[in-house]
Formats: C-alpha cells, sequence, structure tokens
C-alpha cells in the first residue's frame, strides 16, 4: 500500500457532491414548482393553537388552521371563518355568523357547538390564546351556525386577537381526543404531512382537496423549515434552501441581490422597562425625576445609527406609529441631554447618583454595554448580574429595570393590556397610576372609532411619567428570493402564510 | 468473556442510574423555574401556575424522580414540557441525525488517521513533520469556525452541498452522504490529526518492541510486519483514543448541528437547556450517556479479539 | 512484566526535573512555545498598563470602528476597544484554563495517587468514578450545569475540571502502580519511610513530568471549550474574555469579519503553544522518540561507503576463513555529541557444527555485534563494516529483500528474553505457521504438522496445545524453546543466539542450553553465542571471543582461555566469576551452566 497523499476526504467530497447534484438542483426554484420553503426562528412546540405562542409560531398554525377573522394586507379586518360580526351595545357580547358548508379535515363539520369547544379549550391553554381571551368569559351557541362570545368586560382588543391565536378553529374531535399537539385538524388549506415532515428540521404541508377558498393559496407545498441559528438561516437563504426567513439589518449589504430582497417592517419597540416605578426594589426609581433622568440620558439617534444601523425609527412611546394612540408629539419629550439628566437627578437628591441592578444575559448582550455606559455618565451605576437565558424571564420581577424589547401591535388596547394595566404580562412590579387608571376606564365602554383622543392622553401620561424609556422601533429585516413576492405584515413579526405568492 | 460482559454491562447500568439520578436532581434542584420562559414574556401567572400544576412540579423533587425513574425504565422517558412530544420519540427521530454524523466522522478519522499516522511513522520526514503540524493546528482550530468556512465555501459559493438540513438515508442515500458531508468533515478534521498522530506514536512504540526485531529476523518483510503485526499491537491504543474522540465529537456535535440546522441531539440539546425543557435534558443527557457506554462496551469487547490479554480481564 | 516496560518505566524515572530543565533548553519548539505562553501571561499581567482603555467601558463611536491610531485593532459590536478586551481577556481566558486544569489535577492527582499505592477498594471505587466521569459528553454535561449554576466563567471552569479529573487520575494512577514495582520502593519501605513520605518523596518526582505534559494539553482544551461556550452564547458577555470576543465576532460576523481574528488567533496560538509545550515535554520523555530525528543518517551514502569499504579491503581479509565471517564490524549511533560507537572493528569467524561464544559485560556491544550482523539494528544505528559474508555471501550490500530471503533459512536468531520477543495478540501457532509459509510453499496443513514436530523436538510434552496458545499463557523455558522452534524451523546453517537463557530460571537454563547443544550436533549449525556468563560459555562453547568496550580483547579454544587467559581483562572476568576459591577444573567439569555466575550483577537490561 502506498497511498501518497490522504486522498480520503476529497473523494468523500467529491462523492457526496455528485450524488447532492441532483437534490440540489431539484431544490432550486422550488418556487416555480408551486412550492414555498419558509425559514422560521421558532421550531413548532406544539400543534395546538390552545398551547402555542403567538408571534413566529403563527406561521406553523396558518397552514392547517383557519381563524375566525383575518387582517388585509393593510391591517383592516376582514371574514375568514366568521363572515359577519357586530358588538352589543354595552360591547360585552360580540356575535359572529358563522361560514356555512366548511368541514375539518377529519370530516367533523364546523359550526357554532365547534367554535364553542375552541374557544373554552383556547382559554383553558397554556398558549398565547389564553391571555387574549381572558375578558371573555364563555361562548354560546345562538344557532348551528351563529355563536355569541360572552365578555366580562370591553375588550377593544378582541377582534384581533381573533385574527391570531384566539381564532384558531381546531377540530373537536382533537380536542377531545387531546391529540392535537402532534397531529393537528383544522379546516385551513393545508394539511400537515407527516410522511415528508422532519421533527425539528422540517415541517411539510400539502394542500387540503376540500378547502372552501383554494385560490387565495397559490402554492400546492407549502415546508416550513425551523432556523434557529443566524447563520444556518443566512446560508438558507444565500444557497436558495428557503424562499423567505426573517433576517437582520448587517445581513443586507451583504446578501442582498437581484435574486434575494431585503424588505423591512417595524414591529418592537426595544429600550428600557423601569418596572420599579413604586421605588420598592430601587427607591431612586420611585421618583418620577429618576425616571425622566433616565429618557433624557440615552442618546437615542446615536444607538440607533450604531447598533441598529439604522434599521428602526426613534421614538419614546410604546405604542405602534400605525396605532389611534401614536402621537408624533411626544418623540420631542426627551432628546438627548445628559445635563438635563444629571440635574433631574440633582432635584431628586441622587446627586452623586445611585446602584442599579440590571439582568443581563445572551438576549440582551448587545445592548448592556451601550446601557452601562450612557447611565454611568449621568451617575447611574449599572450592576448587572448575569442570567442564563432559561432563567430571564422568572427572574425580572427580582430587578427594578431591564433592557427589552416588546412588540408594538397596531391595536393600543394590546398593549395596555400587557404593559400598563396593574396586572398586565409586561408591568412585572404591578404598577398604578390613578390618571392612567381613569383612562383605562373610560376607554373601555367607548367605541374604538372614538377613543383616540382618550388613548393619546394615556399615551401621554405613561410617557410623562417615564414607565419606560423607549429607544426606537425596529426594522425587522425580511428576505425573501425574487421568485416569492411577500407581503408585509402588520403587528405581527412575520407575514401570514397567504402573504407569499409566486413572482409573477 | 461471558462473565466479563455481564459484569461490564451491570457496572454500565449503574452508571446510567447514578447519571441520570445526579442530573435529575441538578435539574429540579436549580433555583430558578423554567416554566415561566417555557410559557413566553406574555404568559400570565395564573397560566404558569397552572402550567407548573399540570407538569406535576408542585409534587415533591424525590417524588417526581421516583415517577421519572419508574417511567424511564418502561422506555417512557415523558414529555416535552415545551412541546408535549415524548420525549423517547424526539430522541428516536433525533438520535440518527447525530449518530450519523458521529459515526461517520469516527469512522472517517480512524481510516484518515491510520494511514496518515502509519506513513508519518514509517516515512518521518517531511510527512511526520506535517502531521505534527496539523495535530496543533486541529488541535488549535476550533471546530466551529471550521463548520463556518466549510458552509459559506461549499455550502453557499460553491453550492456543492447543502447549507443546512438532515436527509434520512431512508428517503435517498445521496441526499443523506449529501447533507452529512460537510458536518462530518468538520468534525473528523481535528480528530484524524489526532488519531494519526496516536497511531504514528503507537507505531514506533510497537516497532521498537523486541518481538517485532524477532519478526524481521524471521525474514517476514516489512510490509507484512507492520500490517500483521504493528497495526494490530498499535490498534488498542489507537482504539481508546478513538472512543475518546467519539464521546468528544458527541459534544461536538451540539455546536456543529446547531451551525448547520440538523435535527440531532445536540442541537435539541442547546435548545432545551436555553429554554429548560428538563425533560428533554434528560433525555439527551441519558441517551448519550447510554450511547458512551455502548460504544466503551463494544470497543472492550473489540479489544478482546485483537489483544487475547485483554481477555483475562 | 517485560523488559521493555521496564526500561520505559527507567526512563520515566531517570527524568528528574533538573535534567529536564537541561532537556528543555536544547528544543527549540519547547523553547519556542515556552516564550509564547510567557508572553501571554504577561501581557495579561500588564494589560493595565499596556493600554488607556477600560476593557468594560463602552463608546457609541467605537461600535465596529476600523483600526485607528488611538484603537489599533478597532472597536467591537457594542464599542469596546478590541486591543483592551484582547489584553484583558487574555487573563480571563488564562484563568479559565487554569481554574479547570487545577481542579483537575487537584481532585484526579491526590485520587490516582493514593489508588495506586493503596490498590484495595478505593482504587476500585475511584476507578469506576473516573470511568463514569470519561464516559459524560463534555459539553451537554456543561450545558446542565451552565442552566443551573449560571453564565460565570468559575463554576463552568470548575464542572470541566472535574470532568478533566480523570485524564489526571488515571494517569497518575498508572505511574505509581509501574514505579511501586521498582526496586528503590521496596527499598525505601525496608528501610523504614512511611507510605506518605515514600508517596512525596519518590512517586511524585516521578509524576510530576507526565502531569505536567497532561496540565499543558488540559489548559488549552480549556481555553477551547470556553470560547465554544461562549460561541453558543453560554457566557458571560460583560466582562472580557476570548470567549465572549469570539461571541461578539460571531454576531458581527458580517459587518466585520475581521473581528473573529483577533480572538481566533489568541485562542488559537495560546493553545496551539500549550500544546506543543505537551508534545515536547512527551518527546523529550521519550527519548528513541525525536531526539535521533535530526540525526538520521543518510542510509544511502552509507551503504555506497561500506560497501567501497568492503570492496577495497575484501582482497587482503580473504584470508580470514569460515561459514560466516565477520571484520572491522563498527556499529556508531548518533548523539549530541557526534557518532557514538558502540563496536569498534570487531572481527570473527565461526564454522559449521562450531559454537563461538561472544562473552562481555553489559554494554560491551556484544548484542550490537548480533544484530548488526543479521542486519536488525535500529534505523538510526550507523553500521560499516569491512567484511560479513554468509556463505560467501556479502551481507553488507545485499538488499532487504535479499536478507529476508536468507534470514531464518540460512541465518537465524535466538532473542534474549522469551515472553517479549513473541508478538501477543498472535498463537505461537500461527507465529510458527507464519514463518514456515513466509519461506516454503507448503499448505497451512504442512506447515501446522511442521510446527507441531518442531515443538516436540525442542522438548515441549503438548505441542498440539502449545500451538493453540498464546504467548502469555505459556511459561518463559516454554517459550524460549519455541523461539528455538521458530529459529530451526526452515533450517539455518548459522544460529545466533543473544543471551538465550538470561531471562530463565537456573534449572530451566540447563535444559535449554542442552537443547541448543543438541540442536546444534543434530544440524551441523553453526552458532554464535552471545553471553555474559562464562558457565554458559564453558558448557557449550568450542572458541571463545572476550569483548570489552566494543572491541575483542581475545579469541581463543575454550580450553585454552579457560587454563591460560592472556589478556589481563580476561583473567579479571575469569576471576570475578571464580570468587578466587573454587578450583577451575570443577567448574569445566560441570554439566550445567546453572551456577548463577556471572560477570555483571543487574540482569542485562540493554535491548537496542
Amino acid at each position: 500500500m502506498r497511498v501518497r497523499h490522504p486522498l480520503t476526504v476529497a473523494v468523500f467530497l467529491t462523492v457526496g457532491a455528485t450524488l447532492a447534484g441532483c437534490t440540489a438542483a431539484s431544490a432550486e426554484g422550488s418556487a416555480a414548482d408551486s412550492n414555498l420553503t419558509i425559514g422560521s426562528v421558532v421550531d413548532v412546540t406544539s400543534w395546538n393553537p390552545a398551547d402555542v405562542g403567538g408571534g413566529h409560531f403563527l406561521q406553523y398554525m396558518q397552514p392547517v388552521y383557519d381563524t375566525l377573522l383575518q387582517v388585509d394586507s393593510k391591517g383592516a379586518i376582514e371574514p375568514d371563518l366568521a363572515t359577519e360580526w357586530r358588538w352589543d351595545e354595552a360591547r360585552t357580547t360580540l356575535t359572529l355568523d358563522l361560514r356555512t358548508g366548511v368541514k375539518f379535515t377529519d370530516g367533523t363539520r364546523f359550526d357554532a357547538d365547534a367554535v364553542v369547544a375552541n374557544v373554552t379549550s383556547l382559554k383553558a391553554g397554556s398558549g398565547a390564546a389564553s391571555s387574549q381571551l381572558r375578558s371573555v368569559k364563555d361562548a354560546t351557541a345562538v344557532d348551528d351556525d351563529t355563536v355569541a362570545l360572552n365578555l366580562s368586560q370591553p375588550d377593544p382588543a378582541l377582534e384581533t386577537a381573533l385574527t391570531q391565536n384566539a381564532g384558531f378553529m381546531a377540530s373537536p374531535k382533537g380536542i377531545s381526543a387531546g391529540t392535537l399537539a402532534t397531529e393537528p385538524v383544522g379546516t385551513g388549506p393545508y394539511t400537515l404531512d407527516a410522511k415528508t415532515t422532519t421533527v425539528g428540521s422540517e415541517y411539510a404541508f400539502v394542500r387540503n382537496a376540500e378547502y372552501w377558498a383554494p385560490k387565495t393559496y397559490p402554492f400546492d407545498r407549502i415546508t416550513i423549515r425551523p432556523l434557529t441559528d443566524d447563520s444556518a438561516r443566512r446560508a438558507a437563504l444565500q444557497s436558495g434552501a428557503i424562499d423567505a426567513g426573517i433576517g437582520q439589518p448587517a445581513w443586507v449589504k451583504e446578501i442582498s441581490s437581484d435574486q434575494l430582497i431585503a424588505m423591512k417592517y417595524t414591529l418592537d419597540f426595544m429600550g428600557l422597562f423601569i418596572d420599579d416605578r413604586a421605588g420598592t426594589l430601587v427607591p431612586a426609581l420611585g421618583d418620577v425625576r429618576v425616571r425622566q433622568a433616565i429618557n433624557y440620558a440615552f442618546d437615542r439617534a446615536a444607538i440607533l445609527k450604531t447598533i441598529q444601523l439604522g434599521y428602526g425609527e426613534e421614538t419614546t412611546q410604546v405604542f405602534s406609529k400605525s396605532s389611534i394612540a401614536y402621537d408624533a408629539k411626544l418623540n420631542k419629550v426627551y432628546s438627548y441631554d445628559p445635563d438635563r439628566a444629571r440635574k433631574l437627578l440633582k432635584e431628586a437628591g441622587y446627586a452623586d447618583g445611585f446602584d442599579l441592578p440590571m439582568p443581563s444575559s445572551d438576549w440582551s448582550a448587545a445592548y448592556d454595554a451601550v446601557v452601562l455606559e450612557q447611565l454611568a455618565a449621568v451617575g447611574i451605576r449599572v450592576k448587572y448580574e448575569s442570567i442564563p437565558t432559561t432563567n430571564v424571564l422568572s427572574r425580572l420581577p427580582d430587578f427594578g429595570a431591564h433592557w427589552f424589547g416588546w412588540a408594538m401591535p397596531q391595536n393600543p388596547w394590546v398593549t395596555v393590556t400587557d404593559l400598563i394595566a396593574k396586572d398586565g404580562v409586561g408591568n412585572y412590579q404591578h404598577s398604578t397610576d390613578p390618571e392612567i387608571d381613569a383612562l383605562m376606564s373610560e376607554i373601555l365602554v367607548t367605541p374604538t372609532e372614538k377613543a383616540g383622543p382618550l388613548y393619546k392622553k394615556l399615551n401621554a401620561r405613561v410617557v410623562d411619567q417615564a414607565w419606560f424609556a423607549p429607544w426606537y422601533g425596529v426594522s425587522q429585516v425580511y428576505f425573501h428570493s425574487s421568485s416569492v413576492e411577500v407581503d408585509p405584515p402588520s403587528g405581527v413579526v412575520v407575514p401570514a402564510i397567504k402573504a407569499y405568492r409566486p413572482a409573477s | 468473556m461471558l462473565w466479563y460482559t455481564a459484569r461490564k454491562l451491570a457496572t454500565a447500568i449503574v452508571l446510567v442510574l447514578a447519571v441520570a439520578t445526579v442530573t435529575f436532581f441538578m435539574l429540579y434542584g436549580a433555583s430558578a423555574d423554567p416554566v415561566a420562559n417555557l410559557l413566553g414574556q406574555t404568559a400570565t401567572p395564573a397560566q404558569i401556575a397552572a402550567r407548573r400544576i399540570e407538569l406535576g412540579l408542585d409534587r415533591p423533587v424525590i417524588v417526581q424522580y421516583g415517577d421519572w425513574l419508574l417511567n424511564a425504565i418502561q422506555g417512557n422517558l415523558g414529555t416535552s414540557w415545551l412541546n408535549r412530544q415524548p420525549v423517547t420519540d424526539t430522541l428516536i427521530l433525533r438520535v440518527p441525525v447525530t449518530l450519523s454524523i458521529t459515526i461517520v466522522a469516527t469512522i472517517v478519522a480512524a481510516i484518515v488517521g491510520v494511514v496518515v499516522g502509519t506513513m508519518a511513522a514509517r516515512w518521518r520526514g517531511w510527512v511526520d513533520h506535517a502531521l505534527q503540524v496539523l495535530v496543533i493546528v486541529g488541535f488549535a482550530l476550533p471546530a466551529f469556525w471550521l463548520a463556518v468556512v466549510l458552509s459559506t465555501t461549499f455550502a453557499v459559493n460553491l453550492r456543492l452541498f447543502p447549507a443546512i438540513g438532515y436527509i434520512s438515508p431512508a428517503t435517498s442515500i445521496g441526499g443523506w452522504m449529501s447533507s452529512i458531508t460537510l458536518p462530518v468533515v468538520a468534525l473528523a478534521a481535528g480528530v484524524s490529526a489526532s488519531i494519526a498522530q496516536q497511531i504514528r506514536n503507537s507505531v514506533l512504540d510497537v516497532e521498537r518492541r523486541d518481538f517485532v526485531r524477532a519478526l524481521r529476523s524471521r525474514g517476514l518483510g516489512s510490509r507484512r510486519i507492520l500490517f500483521f503485526h504493528t497495526l494490530r499491537n498499535a490498534a488498542p491504543a489507537g482504539l481508546v483514543v478513538l472512543s475518546l474522540q467519539f464521546i468528544g465529537m458527541l459534544g461536538g456535535a451540539v455546536i456543529i448541528e446547531n451551525i448547520f440546522a440538523l435535527p440531532g441531539i445536540g442541537s435539541l440539546a442547546i435548545d432545551a437547556t436555553n429554554v429548560g425543557d428538563v425533560p428533554v435534558v434528560m433525555g439527551v443527557m441519558l441517551v448519550t450517556v447510554v450511547i458512551v457506554v455502548v460504544v466503551n462496551l463494544a470497543l472492550d469487547l473489540i479489544q478482546g479479539v485483537i489483544n487475547p490479554k485483554a481477555r483475562l480481564r | 512484566m517485560s523488559v521493555s516496560t521496564e526500561t520505559a518505566a527507567v526512563a520515566v524515572s531517570d527524568a528528574s526535573p533538573r535534567q529536564f530543565l537541561r532537556q528543555l533548553a536544547r528544543r527549540p519548539m519547547l523553547l519556542g512555545s515556552s516564550l509564547v505562553l510567557m508572553v501571554v501571561v504577561l501581557l495579561a499581567l500588564l494589560a493595565p498598563l499596556l493600554t488607556p482603555y477600560d476593557p468594560t467601558k463602552t463608546s457609541l463611536s467605537l461600535v465596529l470602528a476600523p483600526p485607528s491610531a488611538a484603537h489599533p485593532l478597532g472597536g467591537d459590536g457594542v464599542g469596546h476597544d478590541v486591543l483592551a478586551r484582547l489584553l484583558w481577556g487574555s487573563g480571563a481566558s488564562l484563568m479559565a484554563g487554569a481554574i479547570a486544569t487545577g481542579v483537575a489535577v487537584l481532585v484526579g492527582v491526590p485520587a490516582g495517587l493514593i489508588a495506586g499505592y493503596r490498590r484495595g477498594r478505593f482504587d476500585t471505587v475511584s476507578s469506576w468514578f473516573a470511568d463514569a466521569l470519561l464516559a459524560i459528553p463534555g459539553i451537554v454535561a456543561l450545558l446542565v450545569v451552565v442552566s443551573v449554576f449560571g453564565t460565570a466563567i468559575t463554576p463552568t471552569m470548575i464542572a470541566l475540571g472535574i470532568l478533566f479529573a480523570p485524564n489526571f487520575f488515571r494517569l497518575s494512577r498508572a505511574t505509581v502502580v509501574q514505579v511501586r514495582k521498582e526496586l528503590y520502593i521496596d527499598a525505601a519501605k525496608i528501610s523504614g519511610l512511611s507510605a506518605t513520605r515514600i508517596v512525596f518523596r519518590h512517586i511524585l518526582a516521578v509524576v510530576a513530568t507526565p502531569i505536567l505534559i497532561q496540565a499543558s494539553l488540559t489548559a488549552g482544551v480549556a481555553i477551547i471549550v470556553q470560547s465554544g461556550l461562549a460561541f453558543l452564547g453560554i457566557g458571560n458577555a460583560l466582562e472580557p474574555s476570548w470567549g465572549a470576543m469570539v461571541n461578539d465576532a460571531y454576531r458581527n460576523n458580517v459587518a466585520a469579519p475581521q473581528l473573529i481574528l483577533w480572538p481566533g488567533l489568541a485562542i488559537g496560538i495560546t493553545a496551539a503553544a500549550l500544546a506543543i509545550v505537551g508534545s515536547s515535554l512527551s518527546d523529550a520523555l521519550n527519548r528513541s522518540g525525536g531526539r535521533f530525528r535530526t540525526a538520521r543518517p543518510d542510509r544511502r551514502a552509507q551503504r555506497r561507503q561500506t560497501h567501497e569499504d568492503a570492496v577495497r579491503r575484501a582482497a587482503s581479509a580473504a584470508d580470514v576463513d569460515g561459514h560466516l565471517v565477520v571484520e572491522g564490524l563498527r556499529v556508531s549511533y548518533p548523539s549530541e555529541a557526534g557518532l557514538r560507537e558502540v563496536v569498534r572493528g570487531v572481527s570473527f569467524s565461526v564454522n559449521r557444527g562450531e559454537c563461538l561464544g561472544i562473552v562481555g559485560e553489559s554494554g560491551s556491544g556484544k548484542s550490537q555485534t548480533a544484530f548488526a550482523v543479521l542486519g536488525l539494528l535500529p534505523s538510526e544505528a550507523v553500521r560499516q563494516a569491512d567484511r560479513i559474508q554468509l556463505d560467501g555471501i556479502d551481507l553488507i550490500t545485499a538488499r532487504e529483500r535479499d536478507l529476508d530471503r536468507l534470514r531464518v533459512t540460512r541465518i537465524a536468531y535466538i532473542p534474549q528474553d522469551p515472553m517479549s520477543n513473541l508478538d501477543p495478540v498472535y498463537t505461537i501457532g500461527a507465529q510458527m505457521i507464519e514463518t514456515i509459509r513466509a519461506h516454503e510453499r507448503v499448505s497451512q496443513r504442512a506447515a501446522r504438522a511442521r510446527a507441531q514436530e518442531l515443538l516436540g523436538q525442542v522438548g515441549i510434552v503438548d505441542p498440539a496445545r502449545t500451538l493453540a496458545a498464546y504467548p502469555h499463557e505459556i511459561s518463559g523455558g516454554m517459550a524460549q524453546r519455541v523461539l528455538i522452534a521458530i529459529a530451526v524451523s526452515c533450517d539455518p546453517e548459522v544460529v545466533i543466539a543473544d543471551e538465550p537463557t538470561t531471562a530463565l530460571d537456573v534449572t530451566v537454563q540447563a535444559e535449554v542450553l542442552a537443547l541448543l547443544r543438541r540442536l546444534q550436533r543434530e544440524r551441523n549449525l553453526a552458532v554464535v553465542l552471545v553471553t555474559h556468563n562464562l558457565g554458559v560459555v564453558a558448557d557449550i562453547c568450542d572458541r571463545v571471543a572476550v569483548m570489552r568496550d566494543g572491541e575483542i580483547v581475545e579469541t581463543a579454544d575454550v580450553f585454552t582461555l579457560f587454563r591460560d587467559p592472556q589478556h589481563p581483562y580476561t583473567k579479571e572476568l575469569l576471576g570475578s566469576t571464580l570468587s578466587g576459591a573454587e578450583p577451575r577444573t570443577r567448574l569445566l567439569g560441570r554439566a550445567s551452566a546453572a551456577s548463577r555466575a556471572s560477570v555483571e550483577t543487574e540482569p542485562e537490561g540493554e535491548s537496542s
């Protein structure tokens, strides 16, 4: 044996490549074959709508499940499984007329009883739908194709909720059998194809032959690949292994081309949550002047430009620009002014600054340093505690302030219930304010069309009280191949499945 | 031999139990509560409490442990806290992926290692010097760096191989090969070098032993001595290194699977630890230890075949 | 225990720290990599003086900033000065390596020392624990540790240290087990030293070096593992460490691909330096490993020269006659002080039916002479000779392939230590058959029958069972008979026996000698018997050559030599053998050479 060179590796590479040739070739131009492959940053955790989270998870649900309502490309709410809907006078009952002749893929009929079963299941589950439906007491079947949702108090966010998790309708048979988590059964345009699905790697959906509006969905086959690692997703986009997927601002220059198009839309805001507005954990934060000082301490423009590469829009508000609560004037309240911040701290009795314990984790890694730097410049000494990502959410209530990002949905009531209400999941220290409470009660009994000024007042109060120190709304960068057209989503992080179509 | 195997097997079972127990109490004894994390930032305290009860986390840890153990013995590793999938099913789907890349990488590394190591021992000179350099480079070069470079070069730029994903050999053998090629090369590169180094040293050691001179005195020819005697005597040391490297590769797979988006137990491990999906972490830990134990057992048996002395122990 | 492992152990125990330092100075790679490490440590210590920037302070203007005069390496993704991070980070990364290695040594070494020295239950239990730890895949275990104890470097590295501890445990345990068997420990025991003092004074000195090697590798691995975890996003991003820098670089690898370079180089260079230190240290220990490599002789030139020598001198030397003729044989080895000659111009000849004894002390070059004639010298040895002829065939210029055809068929070899000269992984039968079939076109079955017959001829009672046995299953005496059987299996004319009885029990020695004598007569063999034992010489040799310091000082027939030794050295040898009192005639009359009479007190350990 006289092997002159370690050829083995080379041989292995060549053989693999040759064999790969055919598969790689067939994968390309998949959109043209009426196939769509989407990369997702999350892996589906359950196929049961009652258990699944919002945001990125919606794409996994939408092929299989229809929602009661849906949003069009401009953000307006339109019919889906419910063809018409109306509120009663007190805005505590929402009556929905249901589409007739629709069947679940297991043959079960879709009717008012099915909606009742779903609402019960969704409310009891641990997914995003449960909190979306918190104001819904129960659902009652008015007749075979009419259902009433009975609310404990008015909920201006309910219609939006019914376009997302709270609107997914699963087969009552599947609900009672408890099998939905692994075997989804809905009325949607596609069914999960177990044969070509590899859990954790790719989920394949094939057309539901009996779907009631097949033309809305131009693709014969949809594949969703969970790609949690950024570099894997970038490589997948570049190599054409996926037709679309979420990306990062830094990639735009590097990978966008004629074949790979970047689009952007705003969803989350980033910045500081000044949670301890009562001053229980960090007494200094109990003083509104200190919280305002924090707002004056941040050079939003510089942070946006350097860390976010300019992909975003400065803001001091937690409400979406597209919502009726938004008020452009409020953005001028806190301009970058460290001197003013120091002066406010001095007035509050913290001329020498104070120690501010904050959590640091992999999530906030890119921002921790700048928070430290800019607060230090006005005398606030941030003391970080390093926390594994696993424990971040359960540890947040232990801190007086933290860096975070939060979605800015179009419907302002969602923001109010999440971040501002006393029991809001993002109100970690359960802060209250008499003026805010009064405005919230008033909004509840006011029809949405007329609630604009009230929301703006509420927003102004939150900004003035400096409950948060938002920096900017982040522009989400979404890449798609030139063979696919995509409508940007409104109010959710990724486009809905029906927003994709082959390029003409 | 039978008694020997039985004893090894008993030790292995005790080992698996011990590792499982320690891991269990470490994970459940952790101060922070992962349930909040599982449900995400929009979960209400009531939802969190309800999920805790549903998962049985309100019971004493010792009861949870007993429960887990009883089920585990029957092959039921519980269900994921995150996605409700039975852990056993998930592992059955994912273990083949990890084994595909680690076993193929081990085989590649063994072949390359033996060929290069033997050449280095035989010819010394530049081959030997090159090997020494390669060993150092392979040791110091982080596997993730190599993986990223391979992915950029061969998948993104040249498009010879898929950048991501895994194709089961049941679907397509060619697809399977092309889907694991880059991960295998990334895993095997450093290992090949260190196995080559080990084989080189062992071959040199064996060649210095008396019986090799005795064999030469019988006019057997250097090739026959090399292939039938030297390599076979050098093999046990090489096998030990190979088994250690295999264990190392199971760890390396965590990073490689992440970069190539392979649905193996490595990426499962990192996802599960990131969200605190304890049953899955337990399952991954258990299955990796079982794999290691099985590999070591197999190695012992092979050692017994190669080296008659080992059979006596 | 075989001779080769014994010598290995001696080699280990010889390497005292001071000798070691001397070795270090002679190795450029080792010196260079040690210097690199020292520089890294210095940079870590002097970081506050070398850079004006605080590694935890950021400035937005520095985010992904290109290199500038003020910031020679630019800024990272969050606005740290990269140079400051790199310098300060070296401290954290070195500390990570030090913690992991320290814990591994502190846990593994004491446990290994105790287990190896005391054995018994502690050994069983701790060995089991070591095996258990080795079965745990590192990164998966670390992920668990991180999810329990958080992302700080210290607990992670302590856990890593515990995972590495089995390596140190096994190493120190094995070394102690080996060293324990050596004489000086027993001697220390007898002299009344306490067990702990024995462990610390002697054993620790011996295990120190292998542990140092392992430690340097471990530290390198720990630094790499730390960066791997940081790559996965597990680690403290605020504290400067190379791992944290890798993570930051990876986050920004599109916008600023050069960022990976600095931590990558730092990790790579440090880990490589540690690895080189480790492997150079082990090379230094392993004397026959790297040391001769540079001094390796040019084989072709060497052969050409010896050939010329042979041609030039062949005519003049032709007067010496014999079946095997050796003239002017010189063997030398490269050493630091140039070539060191161990055989200096040895000449002898032997005829069929004759037995020539070559006798001398250990280190006199007699075994080297035997190997040189057979062409079995190690590759680094340099052989020169005026003439080496077997029945007129020139063995100096013969190719290896031709030599292989002569070996065992015409000139055979019987080694010193029977146990180490059989391949342990094949049965006796396989090894005998292999030899027979390598030289004769006979069937497996015929070869087997011949092997069985040969075993019968060398006095083995149950040849069939012996054929099926592995070397470790038979006694030393049997093994030597097997080796003799192999030596004569293809009917050679000349047999060179190198101390064939030294390793055997007294009673067995006599039997083996008797066997040799019988075979010599039956087969009309020319025998060259290398020995240090004058009793053996007296027993079976016809002529004797006395060797000293690589030279033959006197050659005579056996009776003449014993009765009338000419050279003072020969007289001295005879004198020490007979302890003065015993009459020579008694010795000569003895039927066996079973006496322990020998010219040296320690068993001959040289094997090359």
